[in-house]
C-alpha cells in the first residue's frame, strides 16, 4: 500500500519511551526488533510517517541502552535457530556485549524486559546467558548473595529440601 | 525488579533455566520456596532436556538415584534422555515411569546402562511413537527381541547406536532393519555374531549415509558390494578390523567416493601382510 511504502522508503523513525523521550533511530536497526518491524507493517499504527513509535513499557535509559546494542550489532547475520538437543553455551559472549552487561542487576533485568517485549532475539539471548553464568556453578548461598533472594523455608521444608539434594552438597 | 520477578515462562525458562545443568538446577532449587516452585514448574512445563552426561561429566559430583527423582518425576515434556556413565542404580523401574511421562520423547541415549533390561525398550516402544535417535552402546543386555521391538516401533528411527551390544545375532538385525528403512546413521560396531545374512537388509534402504561394522569380522566382500550398489546415499564406512573384506572391495568403495576408515589400498599394499587370496593378514600390534 501506499503508506506502508511510505513508511519503508524512510530512512530514519522515531521511537517514544514510556517516559515521552523521543529518540530517532535507523529503519534498519529498529527493525531488528521484531515488535517494532510488525508494527510498521501493521497500517493502524499510524498514518503519519512523522508519528513516533509509541513503546509503553521501556523507558528512556534502558531504550537508550537497546539502541546502543541494535547499532552494535546492526550488521549481525540474522539468527540461526538453535538445536534443541544441544548442550546451551554460555561460554560464547562476545566481548563487546560482555563490556555491554556491566550494568547493574536492576538495568540488567530491565533490559531483559524490553528485549523481551520488542523482540530481540539476540538481545534477550546474550541477557539471559548474563544471568545464566550468574547462578552456574554457584552454592544456594551464593545464589541467594547474588540475587539478595532471602531464604525462606520453614526447618521442616529445609530439611526435605536437603535431603532431596544430598548429592549435590560439598563433599 | 528481582529475578524471580522476570516472566517465568518466557524468559526464565526458555532462556535463563535451559541453560543450567542439573546440578546447577538443584542448587536454584535450594535457594528459597520461590526458586523450588519456580524449578520444580520447570520440569513440569518446559524442560526439554535431561543431560545427566552433562551433570557427572563438569561437576565430579555423583549424579544418584535420590537426585534423578528429585527432577525427573517432575518432568513431562522432555524431548532428549541422556545417560553416558555406569549409573549402578538406573534400572527399569526408575526409568520406566520417566518414559511414560514423557511420550513426546525424540532422542534417547542410553549408553553404559548396564543395569536396565529390554524392558525398558519395550516402554520406549510403547510410549515414544516419535523417537528418531536412538543410542544403546554398551547396552550388553539388549536381546534380538529387543531389536525386534524397535524394527516394529519406529519406522522413521533415523539414528541407531548398537556399538557392543554382543548379544544381538542375524535373526534379530534382520527384524530391526526390515522394520526401520529409514536410518541414515547405524552403527553394529564389535557386534562379533552379525554376518551378511542380516545387514543384506540394508539393500532397501535409500536413506542409510553412515555405517559403522568396526569389528564385525563375518562379514564379505559380497556385502560391501551390495552395499554400494543398492545404498546410493551411503558415504561413510567403517570396516576396521573386518578382516575377511579384501584389499580389492576397499579400492572398489573408493571408487565409489565412500569414505572408509582404512589407510588407502596403495598403502596397504606397501606396509600390510596380504596373504594369498589378497586379504589382509591379522596383525598383531605390539606397544614397547
Amino acid at each position: 500500500s501506499q503508506l506502508s511504502n511510505q513508511r519503508a522508503a524512510m530512512p530514519n523513525i522515531k521511537l517514544q519511551s514510556s517516559d515521552n523521550e523521543i529518540f530517532e533511530v535507523e529503519l534498519e536497526i529498529a527493525k531488528q526488533s521484531n515488535t517494532i518491524k510488525t508494527m510498521l507493517e501493521d497500517l493502524s499504527v499510524s498514518d503519519d510517517s512523522d508519528d513516533p513509535v509509541p513503546l509503553p513499557n521501556v523507558n528512556a535509559a534502558i531504550l537508550k541502552k537497546v539502541i546502543a546494542w541494535c547499532t552494535h550489532h546492526k550488521d549481525d547475520p540474522p539468527p540461526v535457530e538453535e538445536d534443541e538437543y544441544k548442550e546451551r553455551r554460555t561460554d560464547d559472549i562476545p566481548t563487546w556485549d560482555l563490556e555491554f552487561m556491566k550494568v547493574d542487576q536492576g538495568t540488567l533485568f530491565e533490559i531483559i524486559l524490553a528485549s523481551n517485549y520488542l523482540d530481540i532475539k539476540g538481545l534477550l539471548d546474550v541477557a539471559c546467558k548474563t544471568v545464566a553464568n550468574m547462578i552456574k556453578g554457584k552454592s544456594p548461598e551464593e545464589i541467594r548473595k547474588t540475587f539478595n533472594i532471602k531464604c525462606d523455608f520453614t526447618a521442616e521444608e529445609l530439611e526435605q529440601v536437603r535431603k532431596e539434594n544430598e548429592w549435590c552438597e560439598e563433599k | 525488579m528481582q529475578l524471580l520477578q522476570l516472566p517465568w515462562h518466557d524468559v526464565l525458562f526458555e532462556h535463563i533455566l535451559s541453560c543450567l545443568d542439573l546440578q546447577d538446577l538443584l542448587n536454584l532449587r535450594k535457594v528459597s520456596f520461590l526458586a523450588r516452585q519456580l524449578v520444580d514448574d520447570y520440569c513440569a512445563c518446559s524442560m526439554r532436556s535431561l543431560d545427566a552426561r552433562v551433570a557427572f561429566d563438569n561437576s565430579g559430583y555423583r549424579l544418584d538415584s535420590c537426585a534423578f527423582r528429585v527432577l525427573a518425576n517432575r518432568c513431562c515434556s522432555l524431548r532428549l534422555l541422556r545417560f553416558h556413565s555406569q549409573h549402578s542404580w538406573l534400572v527399569d523401574q526408575l526409568l520406566v515411569p520417566v518414559i511414560h511421562s514423557n511420550v513426546h520423547l525424540q532422542a534417547v541415549y542410553l549408553d553404559q546402562a548396564h543395569w536396565l533390561t529390554d524392558s525398558s525398550v519395550q516402554a520406549l516402544a510403547s510410549a515414544c511413537p516419535q523417537l528418531t535417535h536412538l543410542s544403546l552402546r554398551d547396552c550388553h543386555w539388549l536381546s534380538s527381541s529387543g531389536l525386534e521391538i524397535i524394527g516394529s516401533a519406529w519406522p522413521d528411527l533415523s539414528t541407531l547406536d548398537l556399538t557392543c551390544c554382543w548379544q544381538i545375532d542375524d535373526p534379530g538385525l534382520s527384524a530391526l532393519l526390515t522394520g526401520c528403512q529409514r536410518l541414515e546413521q547405524l552403527s553394529v560396531a564389535k557386534c562379533y555374531g552379525l554376518t551378511d545374512e542380516s545387514l543384506l537388509n540394508l539393500r532397501s534402504n535409500k536413506c542409510l549415509m553412515e555405517l559403522d561394522m568396526t569389528g564385525c569380522w563375518r562379514i564379505t566382500d559380497s556385502l560391501l558390494e551390495q552395499l554400494t550398489e543398492f545404498c546410493r546415499s551411503l558415504k561413510q564406512l567403517k570396516i576396521r578390523e573386518c578382516s575377511r573384506v579384501s584389499l580389492a572391495a576397499i579400492d572398489r568403495l573408493q571408487k565409489k567416493r565412500i569414505v572408509t576408515d582404512l589407510k588407502p589400498p596403495a598403502a596397504y599394499r606397501l606396509f600390510a601382510a596380504v596373504d594369498h587370496n589378497g586379504y589382509p593378514m591379522p596383525q598383531l600390534n605390539v606397544q614397547i
